[in-house]
């Protein structure tokens, strides 16, 4: 009896489906009707979003080294830190959601990618903002210098991750989604980029003085030969800090209209493509469609609403966009209650939907769990474990195939990553020349605090951000303007040459004078300020340390070398596969390949996590553990590029 | 311009079926329709890779296939970013049917919109094999030479998904009165 009712209803159904099939138009091509898909500044305020958020969120929690007895800024409380940490996650958690409402609005494959990097960036943040929560607990009103110094010395390689995730991935959305013809709009679209790359750092500097979190304030923005400054004078630093809250006012009003423009865009959009198919049939060349966006949806006639039928009637105004824009999580809790409980049984995966998402940012807060639980030197010692960490499970999940890896534009990828690269060497070069080494002495009865450096430039957080700004304004400008047609092959590359920038990058800047052991080397003291006791103590040599840390930088070129080449290979074998297919490609592609690689980065990421305990018993030192990194870097690349392979074939055969 | 002289003549004459075909692996006709575009602009693209123009119509499926599979990974996150009334407002009125719907009973539209939802209910593969089978009215060695499986493969994927249509229908008429009482 079923039979007979499934019957019937199928019968219906393809009866229902082979009405009112319009006449066929095939469509413009492919450049013509797929430019128009974009939305280029979406994404650009996606990636803006998302990375500041991630630098706000990070920022705004570190913990300062200058929160204890003695105080240098006005402010005499600090600000709580609970009430803090309660405002930063909120404000992350909304730009997260917001930057990824609105690109995942946009249904073409375009804009996934920006969709899946605003994911991870946000899970990214997330972490960070868990962790930063969790150090609050464990430092309470940070009053203890020491407890905020671990705190710190933690904190301080996870930011600059975190800031470089945010970057490669807020490129990575840029490049992809920035296409399409050079218009009469581009100024605009460059004017508001660049509003908002401005609008975002005044944002950052704002909310660091509000938070009372000078010394990044400092470190950032104001000479050092100001740092101390006297309080019943006239300060700079105050006007510019004031200009900043406003600047910061100013671009959060400004962000919100942007979206919400956005919003009224996309309703648009979607308002005419289902108008074109009323007036042209049922398939209709995208560009068409899209063309009729360009109507207002004042212009459009009281049929056309009639026609739109009566859900599409109503108009949309700009007040009301804005509540859309805002109300983030307005879907029904019937629909969330579906999305947590519900399988993907319209989905191609086996695996339930949230789980996708859920899952590596739940794996990763409890391998971080246990990192923190092990020993808090390791990040500090080797910031590319938790990149690799991420990787390796990326990758993982990409061999259950639970996620599907959108292939980005691959010149967009390489300009990006070639672009990264210099201005990340650069960079590097400069502020590895120029950095300041910042100390901390505890010794008996006293602690003492200062550089050891005595003509600071560039710093490691001014070098992060400057890269930022960079990176962002540079790709996006790149990405834009050349346009390339060829194979999708070097595309893998290109992704695995961005890790790999990012993981040699994070490997250079590992600074062992963040580490405790300063404490056991003595040089001559330099300008120091005394933040408790009497007790005498002394100085570090910035060159000793330069020295002892250089193995471990060495480690990290030599594995970006070979990743490198990995890249290069992988490229040249993808575009010579013509007739028959690479066996060294072949081997990538092994099913095997990313549980060996995930191996090897799991298995370098403990040693490296319990290295202090194993030098404890004389197995080794702590110099190991960049070493150890290392390989846990080529085990996550090789099993993130054996998943873009695998993932590349799969297209292909489909 | 020639490839897309070109293309429209190998389209034309599979357009139809073609696009009842996406129409019913989508969960609305609107979005069946998005589908076929965008499986048309890929297939546009790769039409200089199509050798023999003989195999146009398995080629073209795989396609809209190959689609519908990317589409159903990002059903996750449409599903908190929908325009709140376009599928309900689908069905319809967006190719025009509610307003020249008088061929067209209410009787047979509620059945429309319950094999609709039963197909959602299935796997994308299950579906596929259903759809191709008992809809297209394809041979299994057909269905298998477009996925590119075996034949026992789609079998199994036939049985599988029979098994969760009769599932669904239990579950949504519960006793037999009304299974009767919707027959008749």
């Amino acid at each position: 009896m079923i039979e007979e009712l499934i019957s019937t209803d199928l019968a219906a159904l393809a009866a229902h489906d082979r009405q009112h099939i319009g006449p066929l138009v095939v469509p413009q091509t492919e450049s013509e009707a797929r430019a128009r898909f974009a939305v280029p500044w979406q994404a650009a305020v996606t990636a803006v979003v998302v990375a500041t958020s991630s630098v706000v969120g990070a920022r705004t929690l570190l913990p300062s080294r200058y929160d204890g007895p003695i105080w240098y800024w006005p402010t005499p409380e600090p600000i709580d830190p609970w009430l803090v940490g309660a405002v930063v996650v909120a404000l992350t958690a909304l730009a997260f959601l917001v930057a990824t409402r609105i690109v995942v609005r946009r249904d073409p494959a375009s804009a996934l990618s920006s969709a899946t990097g605003a994911r991870w960036a946000g899970g990214v943040a997330a972490l960070l903002c868990a962790v930063n929560v969790w150090l609050v607990i464990q430092n309470p009103g940070n009053v203890f210098v020491a407890h905020t110094w671990s705190a710190y010395r933690f904190m301080q390689p996870a930011l600059d991750a975190v800031l470089v995730a945010a970057i490669v991935l807020g490129a990575a959305a840029l490049g992809s989604t920035w296409r399409g013809p050079v218009s009469s709009r581009t100024p605009t679209r460059l004017a508001i980029l660049l509003l908002f790359a401005g609008t975002s750092l005044l944002v950052m500097f704002g909310l660091m003085w509000f938070t009372n979190d000078h010394w990044a304030w400092r470190e950032l923005v104001l000479p050092v030969q100001v740092r101390y400054y006297d309080q019943s004078a006239w300060n700079p630093q105050v006007v510019v800090a004031r200009w900043a809250i406003g600047g910061s006012l100013a671009g959060v009003i400004g962000l919100t209209i942007a979206i919400a423009f956005a919003c009224v865009r996309e309703r648009t959009d979607e308002r005419a493509r289902l108008l074109a198919r009323l007036e042209h049939g049922s398939i209709v060349p995208i560009a068409l469609a899209l063309g009729v966006a360009a109507m207002t949806l004042e212009s459009m006639s009281e049929s056309d609403y009639h026609a739109l039928h009566l859900g599409q009637r109503i108009v949309l105004t700009a007040l009301g966009t804005l509540s859309v824009a805002l109300l983030v999580a307005n879907w029904s809790l019937r629909q969330r209650r579906r999305a947590l409980t519900q399988t993907a049984v319209r989905g191609t995966t086996k695996l339930p939907p949230w789980l996708a998402t859920a899952a590596p940012i739940a794996i990763a807060f409890g391998t971080a769990g246990v990192l923190l639980q092990s020993d808090l030197v390791t990040f500090d010692l080797a910031p590319r474990l938790a990149i690799v960490l991420v990787l390796a499970v990326m990758a993982m999940f990409g061999l259950a195939g639970a996620r599907p890896v959108p292939a980005g534009r691959p010149l967009s990828d390489l300009l990006a990553a070639g672009l990264f690269t210099a201005i990340a060497v650069g960079c590097c070069a400069l502020g590895w020349h120029q950095h300041r080494t910042d100390y901390l002495v505890v010794a008996g009865g006293g602690g003492v605090v200062g550089p050891s450096h005595v003509n600071p430039i560039v710093t490691t957080t001014q070098f992060a951000v400057v890269t930022w700004a960079a990176v962002l304004a540079v790709a996006a400008v790149a990405a834009r303007w050349f346009q390339w047609g060829g194979g999708r092959a070097w595309a893998v590359s290109a992704k695995v040459v961005v890790v790999t920038v990012l993981l040699t990058w994070l490997g250079l800047n590992q600074y062992i004078d963040r580490w405790t052991e300063v404490i056991a080397f003595h040089a001559h003291p330099l300008t120091s300020h005394v933040l408790w006791g009497t007790a005498t103590v002394e100085a570090v040599d910035p060159e000793a340390l330069r020295s002892h840390w250089i193995p471990a930088q060495l480690n990290a070129i030599e594995a970006g070398l070979a990743l490198l080449g990995l890249a290069v290979s992988i490229g040249v074998a993808s575009s010579r596969e013509k007739a028959r297919r690479s066996r060294w490609l072949a081997i990538l592609e092994s099913p095997l390949t990313i549980p060996l690689g995930v191996i090897l980065a799991t298995g370098s990421l403990l040693l490296a996590a319990f290295q202090w305990d194993l030098a404890q018993v004389g197995r080794g030192s702590l110099d190991d553990i960049p070493w150890w990194a290392t390989w846990a870097s080529i085990g996550a690349v090789v099993a993130y590029a054996s998943m873009l392979l695998r993932r590349r074939r799969r297209e292909a055969l489909s | 311009m020639e490839a897309n002289e070109r293309f429209r003549g190998l389209l034309e004459p599979v357009y139809p079926q073609a696009l009842g075909f996406a129409r019913h692996l989508s969960r609305s006709r609107s979005e069946g329709d998005d589908l076929f575009q965008e499986a048309l602009i890929r297939a546009l693209t790769r039409i200089e890779t199509l050798r023999d123009e003989a195999a146009f119509k398995p080629w073209l499926y795989r396609i809209v296939i190959s689609v519908h599979r990317n589409r159903s990974r990002r059903a996750f996150w449409r599903r908190f970013l929908p325009l709140p009334d376009q599928v309900a407002a689908d069905e319809p009125s967006v190719s025009g049917a509610s307003f020249r719907a008088s061929d067209w009973s209410p009787h047979a539209a509620e059945s429309a919109r319950r094999a609709r939802e039963a197909l959602a209910s299935l796997p994308p593969d299950q579906r596929e094999a259903i759809v191709l089978f008992e809809m297209e009215d394809w041979r299994v060695e057909e269905i298998a030479d477009v996925h590119g499986v075996s034949a026992s493969a789609i079998k199994s994927r036939l049985a599988r998904g029979r098994v969760r249509l009769r599932a669904y229908y239990e579950k949504r008429f519960g006793t037999a009165p009304a299974l009767t009482e919707e027959l008749r």
